[in-house]
């Protein structure tokens, strides 16, 4: 297995970025974080548009920079197929001669190769078109046949989702996982969406003020404790991972088990003993210190309070609470925090009013 | 139809703007290129040099030449010993006047083409395997094409109203240096000729639409080519 090794330090103003990692072939990973992290500075040193102060990149074990060695390969000699956020076409050539660009100035037209990232990406009918006629989910989709077919050695993804509607983001997604698996080649997807990295990605590697925090499998991860604060407008939701056990076909519902927890979902479609990501939004969990009767919520946990953070401004109160080895958090209104005297270490009911499937 | 005297003037003219702004392309792209890139000590001193002739009056330009290109000047010396060039009294001295005074609204044409190009998509032709070189002929230059006919359009119609530099240089010589605005000059120097310069003053405004409805065209189509819509 080949591997790809990604070190550097780097000061931009007064942003220090200060990045190390290792990276296995074949696999899609994914670099989160906030805005301002220092995400997409990471790719730009990879393909060699911004210099570091120092460090070592190697990709496919070939060092494309060593400040040891004095090693800066320029960037059209890395070999790395880059999507940017925003769609950066040729524009006055049409979508095929886009596709053909970097083919032409690193392999032979390979037909065979070129027919099937078509049919993958899905574009055969828009190949004679000028780009700036394109749709900006079709502008992505050749913007990722572009980098594929400059034979990279490894395909980096930044933030390629940014201004698609839902169910292109979707479309757009499940190509990348496609690729993935048809063209064999490793795929850095950067993203500040929980969502699409749970969605696509088998390792994460989370960046915060441009240092490494966390990095591992999606289910060693999910746990990090600021992962929830990542996603889209703010909301906060806790990931927790479990396995079905059982197929309910009467009720059309599914029971997982989360550390010996047990909660019923509505039917999933996979099979039963199969690990799933379950995705809660803060606002979602509600707090009883006694068990409520004639209610329609499903899911009544019995659970500890582990951590209370009273946010004042919003009036608000934060309530971390443990389900097995994992947590969850709930969020109630300072009134309700009052009113039923919660403490640390006391003993509640969370009725959970829904929870979403975002990943195995 | 034209008289002899006319179509020579009205060839001389086109034949001396066409060879001015040729001429200048090359180093005008090259120019334009570093005063847009570069923000150097020497890239802002160039910049203004370049702007220059836009102000200073004509015959300061054309007094300038005449120093400069005369068989003592330095470069009239260089070309006369060397090369054996003269460019005193001959349509290469019109050619270079008009050159020279149409050179600034060539640059400043092409390197708002520059300014507003966004360099971002050179980077994604960095990252598909093309060297500097090669990506500034296959993605740089296509997307400023339209500045440059732009530019080429507002300096061949510089170069045919060149009046006051051509005729301190190299003189007002029928047949050699005496193109439109010129033989339009001769002609009201001298009276009873009325009639003869007022056909001298409609061609050259025919000549001045032509080609700047031409040049409007093309870049009509170049700006099409590009981003869809003609403007």
């Amino acid at each position: 297995m080949y591997q790809n090794h990604i070190k550097f330090e780097l000061t931009q103003g007064n942003f220090n970025s200060n990045i190390d990692f290792n990276l296995s072939s074949d696999k899609i990973i994914a670099i989160t974080g906030l805005s301002g992290s220092g995400k997409s500075t990471i790719a730009k040193v990879i393909c060699g548009l911004i210099s570091p102060n120092k460090g070592l990149i190697k990709i496919n074990d070939k060092i494309l920079y060593c400040s040891n060695s004095g090693i800066n390969i320029a960037p059209n000699l890395r070999k790395i197929g880059m999507v940017f956020q925003e769609q950066r076409l040729f524009s006055h050539m049409t979508v095929l001669n886009n596709l053909l660009y970097g083919q032409r100035r690193n392999a032979k037209l390979n037909h065979k190769k070129l027919e099937k990232i078509i049919e993958i990406l899905g574009i055969k009918n828009i190949l004679e078109r000028k780009t700036y006629n394109l749709s900006g989910g079709e502008a992505q989709r050749v913007s990722i046949g572009r980098a594929l077919l400059s034979e990279p050695k490894i395909l980096i993804l930044d933030e390629p989702l940014t201004g698609l509607d839902t169910p292109r983001q979707n479309k757009i997604l499940s190509i990348i996982k496609d690729i993935n698996k048809k063209i064999k080649i490793p795929i850095l997807f950067i993203s500040h969406s929980l969502d699409e990295i749970i969605f696509i990605a088998e390792k994460i590697i989370i960046i915060e003020k441009g240092k490494v925090v966390a990095q591992g499998p999606i289910d060693e991860i999910i746990s990090y404790k600021k992962l929830s604060y990542f996603n889209k407008g703010n909301k906060k939701s806790s990931l927790i991972k479990g396995v079905i056990i059982e197929h309910d076909k009467e009720y059309l519902s599914s029971t997982i088990n989360i550390d010996g927890v047990l909660m019923t979902l509505k039917r999933i479609n996979d099979k039963i003993g199969s690990n799933q990501i379950l995705k809660i939004f803060s606002k979602d969990i509600s707090i009883a210190t006694e068990i409520p009767t004639n209610i329609s919520i499903n899911n009544i946990l019995e659970t500890k309070i582990k951590k209370i953070k009273i946010e004042k401004q919003k009036g608000s109160v934060d309530l971390t609470l443990s389900i097995g080895k994992q947590q969850i958090t709930s969020e109630v209104t300072f009134r309700s925090y009052k009113k039923l005297k919660l403490n640390i270490g006391l003993q509640v009911y969370a009725l959970i009013k829904a929870v979403s499937i975002v990943g195995k | 139809m034209l008289s002899a005297l006319e179509l020579e003037a009205l060839k001389l003219s086109a034949f001396i703007a066409i060879i001015a702004v040729s001429a200048s392309i090359i180093p005008g792209i090259i120019i334009a290129w570093i005063i847009s890139k570069k923000n150097g000590f020497l890239a802002s001193i160039l910049n203004i040099l370049v702007y220059l002739p836009l102000v200073l009056p004509p015959v300061v330009i054309g007094y300038l030449l005449l120093l400069l290109f005369s068989h003592n000047g330095v470069i009239g010396n260089f070309l006369y010993e060397n090369f054996n060039i003269s460019v005193n009294f001959s349509w290469k001295g019109a050619a270079i006047a008009a050159a020279v005074v149409s050179f600034p609204l060539l640059v400043r044409s092409i390197k708002l083409g520059f300014d507003t190009f966004d360099s971002k998509i050179e980077e994604a032709a960095y990252m598909n395997g093309a060297s500097k070189i090669d990506c500034f002929f296959s993605i740089t230059l296509p997307q400023v094409l339209p500045s440059i006919i732009t530019g080429l359009t507002l300096a061949f119609a510089r170069c045919l109203a060149e009046f006051g530099a051509t005729i301190t240089f190299v003189s007002n010589i029928p047949g050699e240096t005496q193109t439109l605005p010129l033989a339009l000059y001769t002609a009201t120097q001298i009276p009873g000729t009325d009639q003869a310069a007022l056909r001298l003053v409609l061609i050259s405004i025919a000549l001045a639409f032509i080609s700047v409805a031409i040049a409007e065209i093309l870049a009509k189509r170049a700006n099409k080519r590009i981003m869809g819509n003609p403007n």
